[in-house]
């Protein structure tokens, strides 16, 4: 089927057509012309005034509970909240019931063929997400896992964490790893700093994050291996980075949404949609974080969506888990944070597809479509009846936002959204 | 006092902390505890001030010496009274604590007194239900009511805060009171120490403008009040110190430590003591120690906050 995108803005750096208003052919899925102006007779013609069109955002290590915690976040709900958050590729973690850690599972993430965003499976790291045993990740990877991490669970055996990141060096695997030892704090709630000692709750101090971040990139020299650092959160963490970096290793690094955008002073009220992990932080780590993803120490944002069920949210502070559900609103969210329409795209779309090995999506003629379509300066609210993920619980729901993603193009797949 | 109080009233309509209240709000607290201090004096120690108002009691966490304190100056308030115990765990969830409340509520009852084992439980009910609320303990977080009797008890013996020195001893991460007791006695000028072993003390305390010691004798050289804390085992579920053989030896106040100084200090205890662990029972028992003001003062500064929130409702 032929379809016409009507007078869009190009907004893709790697693109020759970046910050040009043209016409877009797709045809089969792939992008089979773009030009000034085309009149395709046959095409269906898609028309809307400022619509942007960007590569397809992806990210690297967002929650979905299918199989064991579907009434959390099903295939299905991940797949149209992320696509209504501009999202085609999502790389999954393995923490589900069974978890993730044999070919069998990484080939049940693979039969969901059917939805409108692709997802691929993050195989587990050990054994059950314990932390013990390394899974059989030749297996695994020739079953289409994408990477190899814990997920939720940070790898706490440094030995562990050394076989891991020497058994992919023959099919030079990617590892991921949030660092955090939960041991110096165990029952930490929210960053270690004046706002915990004011509200009586454990901290998390910034060092349970460097101590593992230090470990890993010794590890990671001593391997040669491949490690993205999961989910920075401080501004000590991106000295350590930036140096490693500097000598040469292979290391990411990402930072999820929310920590770009609250600090430890959104949690003095004990909102629960506030408890996260990593911890929001101080306002200096906020703008180190900024500042590290526009000088390009930090590689790119992740969601960090981790829906939560009701039960475990509306309550006391200290009994509700960790989690929020964010993936529908990142791009606004960045947006927020002062990122500009034209950086977003390499933050969200190119740098997590290089980190991962994907193809790039680039809007070229006769390159595959995978693509967003959004209006950026249009007003739009998460709500109940925009809402796509099973949790409420955002830090903007019913917040009103500026951006709304209209549709998305992955292939043939093809999901225009209102 | 109804017409004395009808003119003054706090500025909040709940009582979750002491970070809530102004200076005003402490002071107004204290005037209106020590008319009711001469009430519970007289032979009558009732009075009809909250005939029409009923109260409940919720405590998700043991509680003897305050369970007992509000209930009794809800009585002498002529307060409608119902009190609700249980175990915190069996409360582990929201939706119970929020449903218990809800159904308490629905009994028509106008305040609510909640002791709860989560830091932010009495937040989380203000924020669902329309009583008013007094924290009457949150985790480690605020214990509020014990922090302005302790600091109502210590201007009753020295005439004032401005400039006392007040040295919190003990395990000040697991103390709400210890919390409670900085935020007070800060807003009325005093100066505070706390003095513990490391691991027991929040790494980022001094944030609050108080002072950090792990010196017992030298703090105790320096204060002019020292408030010895309970060692919390309860809420330690790992090990911060490796004995309380060790802990009463290195941070317990005994008498010969007291023996020393050249100046006497008062001594207080917020209870339950562990008699030979934080304090020696001739330290708790001198005449210095203002232990049992403290118990008497309590039932005076909850009449207080109860009739004060009481009047926010009417006017």
């Amino acid at each position: 089927m032929l379809r016409l995108l009507r007078q869009v803005h190009i907004t893709d750096p790697s693109s020759s057509h970046h910050g040009h208003i043209l016409d877009l052919l797709l045809d089969g899925g792939q992008i089979a012309a773009i030009a000034p102006k085309l009149d395709i007779a046959a095409a269906e013609v898609i028309e809307v005034p400022q619509m942007h069109v960007s590569p397809g955002w992806c990210d690297i290590g967002a929650w979905v509970g299918d199989p064991g915690y579907e009434h959390r976040e099903d295939f299905h709900s991940l797949a149209q909240a992320a696509a209504r958050g501009g999202y085609t590729d999502i790389a999954i973690w393995p923490n589900t019931c069974p978890v993730v850690d044999s070919k069998a599972e990484v080939r049940y993430v693979h039969q969901q063929q059917h939805l409108p965003v692709r997802l691929h499976p993050i195989g587990a790291l050990t054994r059950g997400c314990q932390g013990k045993e390394i899974t059989e990740m030749h297996d695994m990877r020739h079953a289409g896992a994408i990477a190899f991490s814990d997920g939720l669970h940070p790898v706490q055996h440094a030995g562990v964490m050394l076989r891991a990141m020497q058994y992919v060096l023959p099919f030079d695997g990617l590892i991921v790893n949030r660092p955090f030892d939960p041991s110096m704090v165990p029952e930490g709630q929210i960053h270690e700093g004046e706002v915990s000692t004011l509200l009586g709750l454990k901290g998390i101090p910034t060092l349970s994050e460097v101590l593992m971040l230090q470990r890993d990139i010794h590890l990671l020299r001593y391997t040669s291996s491949r490690l993205l650092v999961y989910g920075v959160s401080s501004a000590a963490s991106i000295e350590w980075i930036r140096r490693a970096k500097a000598e040469g290793l292979r290391i990411w690094a990402s930072v999820p949404i929310m920590n770009l955008l609250y600090t430890e002073e959104d949690v003095r009220t004990f909102d629960t949609r506030f408890k996260v992990l990593p911890p929001l932080r101080s306002a200096t780590d906020r703008a180190a974080l900024r500042q590290a993803l526009r000088d390009g120490t930090i590689d790119c944002v992740v969601s960090n969506h981790l829906p939560v069920a009701a039960e475990h949210k509306e309550m006391e502070f200290a009994f509700a888990d960790f989690g929020a559900s964010t993936i529908q609103t990142v791009w606004q969210a960045l947006r927020q944070a002062g990122f500009s329409i034209e950086m977003i795209p390499e933050l969200l779309a190119h740098r997590p597809r290089e980190i991962l090995g994907l193809p790039p999506a680039t809007i070229e003629e006769s390159e595959t479509a995978n693509l967003v379509c959004y209006t950026p300066h249009t007003p739009w609210t998460l709500d109940h009846s925009t809402n796509r993920s099973k949790s409420l619980h955002s830090p903007w729901f019913a917040q009103q936002l500026t951006g709304h993603i209209r549709g998305i193009v992955r292939g043939n797949a093809w999901m225009w959204l209102d | 006092m109804d017409k004395l109080m009808a003119q003054q009233q706090l500025s909040t309509r709940h009582l979750l902390g002491i970070k809530n209240l102004t200076r005003e709000d402490i002071e107004l607290i204290f005037h209106t505890a020590q008319s009711f201090k001469h009430i519970i004096n007289r032979p009558v120690k009732k009075t009809p001030s909250l005939r029409d108002i009923t109260i409940a009691n919720l405590f998700f966490e043991h509680s003897t010496r305050t369970r007992i304190s509000f209930e009794l100056a809800e009585k002498r308030l002529s307060a409608d009274v119902i009190n609700f115990s249980a175990a915190s765990s069996s409360v582990k969830k929201g939706e119970t604590l929020l449903d218990t409340v809800n159904n308490i509520l629905s009994m028509k009852v106008d305040m609510v007194v909640i002791r709860h084992p989560a830091p932010g439980a009495p937040h989380f009910l203000a924020r669902h239900i329309n009583a008013h609320i007094i924290n009457a303990g949150d985790g480690t977080h605020e214990h509020p009511t014990q922090a302005l009797l302790d600091a109502f008890s210590i201007r009753e013996k020295l005439g004032t805060l401005q400039g006392k020195r007040i040295a919190i001893f003990g395990d000040i991460l697991h103390s709400r009171v210890a919390l409670s007791n900085i935020l007070c006695l800060r807003k009325l000028g005093a100066q505070v120490r706390v003095c513990g072993p490391p691991t027991l003390i929040p790494k980022h305390i001094d944030a609050l403008g108080v002072e950090v010691s792990y010196d017992v004798r030298a703090s105790l050289r320096w204060c002019d009040v020292a408030n010895v804390l309970r060692i919390q085992l309860e809420r330690q579920h790992i090990k911060y110190f490796p004995s309380l053989r060790e802990y009463s030896q290195y941070f317990g106040i005994h008498k010969a430590l007291l023996d020393e100084l050249d100046k006497p200090i008062l001594i207080m205890h917020p209870g339950p003591i562990n008699r030979g662990v934080e304090i020696t029972s001739d330290v708790a028992d001198s005449e210095h120690s203002i232990i049992l003001d403290q118990v008497e003062n309590g039932v005076a500064i909850r009449m207080a906050v109860l009739y004060l929130l009481a009047s926010h409702r009417r006017l």
